[in-house]
């Protein structure tokens, strides 16, 4: 079995995003540690400071945190032009409200709309099959059903810190939150007989030769 | 009578979203309702279609061979009413308002809990998607109201020995496959799902009787059969619709230097990704209505963003709802998706719809987890989140979405036609052109708008001239016009978009100009001077 999950993790593409970037391969591997010696009891002061390193790495990921220690603003939604243009204009074109309520309900706050949106889309089958291939794919949604419910305050983080990125991509996105998936797809996997983990890899290795 | 007045509420409140301002929002009878509005019209005069075609199965329409449910029903207004907007639209307003009472009445049974169908039912009632469906005359909300009824019956009938529920929901699931296209697979699959969980071992009825149901079930639908088998060789769009008749992926499977491995590898891509789209939250929450052109910036969801913490907690609360019956709704909500990721063309909301039903019934679980847990606290923040995202869904839905749908929905023929009407026998030829927009891109279909509005038989439609350059149609000549050899003639109205004005030559004088709703200028009608 230990053989079957250290194949598991060099296969998956999503764990071969970090090489590039030697401290943050390190810092998610200590995450990874961390969560599997101590995710399961972590109380909550625990639980929010692993989200605040999953959000800061998240947008550093996303280059949105440069290595320069400054935030790149032309990286963040708001700062898109077509959608500032869009919204003035629809604020323009509600003249059937109050001017000061016309601004309430066209005000800056929509973008957390855009923000949902971006987010909402790495939630994408196809884009999680890309990262994860099918075995990840499988154990992470069994995963999810046994998963604490805390947790999911990571996933969400991660997911939106990445959305504020005008333009996420799905694998730098996930990158900070691999030690979490893998846990789920441990689980997972854990819940599957070993036949179907071999297929699933058998799957997955044909799904990954097939792609290129 | 207590017990039906909350119901009697849900059904005012989603009549109201469904039936205000119903002619003018959408703002202009799109390309797929006036087809269907005008061979119901034609069917009622004449018996027969645009096309000719008697008493027909399903509609040629513009070649995609439309199903016939929608048109029939339409048939008796389209005898008592005028030819309008609000007539066309109605048995979709109607029928959609009739869904979310069945759709409330499924999870009533499912759930064994009377609060839990009311709910059911205002989520419905106030879901964006199946507002926007009910107030369209399209053909895929009638067929999923004919299957959610029919769902509802043999469900009802599977506990106790009641022969005319199992018979009726038999017809009702098989109009439904005479509505839409979608129900063709997903009916079967979901008749399939539901003798799975309820009828595998039921003692209640013996196998031959159930066997000789679907037998007649199947008689039913064999003359859908035989037309769907008749229109094999035709454009009809159960047969052009389907994935592997998507360009590149058809080269792909075409090309002979490529292993059938590989193949099947990218068909089986294409449907997977095709799933995962229509799964896609960001397309369920965020931008599946796709009102608006892109960008902008709050294009709504399918559903309402604020759902989406509910519908993850009915995913895995599922059971405690449900409870056994949660097979039922699981099984839906798999099977919903994979007609439509059969078929090309990006994602779909229309053969996407009766997908609604599972994600409501899921979202209700959501929301009676939520509140058992959190009691009032729960209850008023829901309600405020409801009345936020209806208000924004609203304020774009009445407000912003005519403005920007004009071209979308072919919008002006209408306005053309008022015009006409009254000035009709002044002219001895209306030249239209059937072109439109901006440069001329698109082609319209005024052969139907303008008799429609203008009311003229139906003959005149099967039985038009067919021209060098177009046809004609009474005193219509529909064409593209090309100014530079136009013989220009006294007595002659001509017709064009902004994109075709005549030239300073032709010495046409303006009689009158349509502008699009956001105030852009649309056709022109011009005279000799």
């Amino acid at each position: 079995m230990v053989i079957l999950k250290a194949i598991l993790l060099l296969c998956l593409p999503l764990f071969w995003y970090g090489r590039y970037d030697v401290r943050l391969w390190m810092a998610t591997t200590i995450l990874w540690l961390i969560l599997k010696r101590w995710g399961e009891s972590m109380k909550l002061s625990g639980i929010v400071l692993v989200a605040v390193v999953i959000c800061l790495g998240s947008l550093r990921v996303n280059s949105i945190w440069t290595s320069k220690n400054s935030i790149d603003r032309e990286r963040l939604v708001w700062n898109s032009e077509v959608f500032e243009r869009q919204r003035v204009l629809q604020t323009k074109e509600t003249m059937y409200l109050p001017y000061r309520l016309r601004d309430v309900v066209w005000g800056k706050s929509l973008y957390i709309y855009r923000i949902a949106g971006n987010s909402l889309r790495l939630v994408n089958v196809t884009e999680l099959l890309d990262i994860l291939w099918p075995v990840g794919f499988a154990g992470v949604v069994i995963g999810l059903g046994v998963m604490p419910r805390r947790w999911g305050l990571w996933l969400a983080v991660g997911l939106l810190a990445s959305g504020m990125n005008k333009y996420p991509d799905k694998f730098y996105s996930w990158y900070m939150l691999w030690p979490v998936l893998y846990i789920l797809i441990e689980r997972g996997l854990k819940k599957l007989s070993k036949t179907t983990v071999v297929v699933l890899l058998i799957l997955s290795s044909t799904w990954g030769v097939l792609s290129k | 009578m207590r017990k039906w007045l909350p119901w009697l509420l849900i059904i005012l409140l989603g009549l109201s979203w469904r039936i205000y301002r119903l002619d003018r929002v959408p703002v202009h009878l799109s390309n797929d309702e006036i087809s269907i509005a005008w061979d119901a019209y034609s069917v009622a005069r004449s018996g027969k279609d645009e096309h000719g075609h008697l008493w027909p199965i399903s509609f040629q329409s513009h070649s995609t061979y439309k199903a016939p449910l929608y048109a029939y029903i339409l048939v008796p207004l389209t005898l008592i009413a005028p030819n309008n907007e609000y007539i066309a639209r109605l048995p979709s307003a109607i029928l959609g308002t009739a869904t979310i009472l069945i759709m409330g009445l499924i999870i009533w049974e499912l759930s064994s809990s009377y609060l839990t169908g009311l709910i059911g039912g205002v989520i419905l009632a106030l879901t964006p998607w199946h507002i926007f469906t009910s107030r369209m005359a399209l053909e895929s909300n009638i067929a999923l109201f004919f299957l959610l009824l029919g769902m509802w019956m043999i469900i009802k009938a599977r506990g106790v020995r009641r022969w005319w529920l199992l018979l009726g929901g038999l017809i009702s699931m098989a109009l439904s496959m005479y509505g839409y296209h979608t129900e063709w697979l997903l009916t079967p699959m979901i008749m399939g799902l539901i003798w799975w969980v309820y009828y595998r071992n039921s003692k209640i009825y013996r196998k031959e009787h159930l066997v000789l149901l679907v037998i007649l079930w199947g008689v039913s639908i064999s003359p859908l059969v035989g037309d769907a088998i008749r229109n094999l060789k035709t454009g009809a769009r159960a047969n052009s619709e389907v994935i592997w008749k998507e360009i590149h992926l058809e080269a792909t499977l075409r090309d002979p230097k490529i292993s059938g491995a590989k193949k099947m590898f990218v068909l089986g891509r294409s449907i997977l990704s095709n799933y995962g789209d229509y799964i896609n939250p960001d397309y369920l929450f965020v931008s599946g209505l796709r009102m608006f052109p892109e960008p902008y910036i709050t294009q709504p969801g399918l559903l309402m963003l604020m759902w989406l913490p509910f519908l993850v907690v009915g995913l895995f609360g599922m059971k405690t709802v449900y409870g056994k019956n949660s097979q039922l709704i699981l099984g839906w909500l798999l099977v919903s998706p994979i007609v439509p990721a059969l078929t090309q063309g990006g994602t779909n909301l229309v053969r996407y719809l009766p997908m609604v039903l599972p994600l409501t019934a899921l979202i209700t679980g959501g929301v009676v987890i939520i509140w058992r847990r959190y009691k009032e606290k729960a209850g008023w923040i829901t309600a405020l989140g409801l009345v936020v995202s209806s208000g924004y869904f609203g304020i774009n839905y009445f407000f912003h979405f005519p403005i920007h749908s004009g071209i979308n929905f072919q919008y002006g023929y209408r306005q053309i036609a008022n015009y006409l009407k009254i000035n009709y026998n002044q002219y001895e030829k209306i030249v239209v052109e059937v072109r439109f927009g901006e440069t001329n891109r698109f082609v319209g279909v005024p052969h139907l708008y303008l008799p429609y509005y203008l009311g003229l038989p139906p003959e005149a439609v099967y039985d038009r001239q067919k021209l060098t350059d177009g046809e004609q149609i009474d005193k219509l000549v529909l064409k593209q016009i090309n100014w530079h050899l136009e013989e220009i003639k006294k007595g002659v109205l001509y017709v064009v978009p902004m994109g075709n004005k005549p030239l300073e030559e032709n010495g046409l004088e303006l009689v009158k100009d349509i502008q699009y709703p956001d105030a852009e200028p649309g056709y022109f009608i011009y005279r000799l001077k």
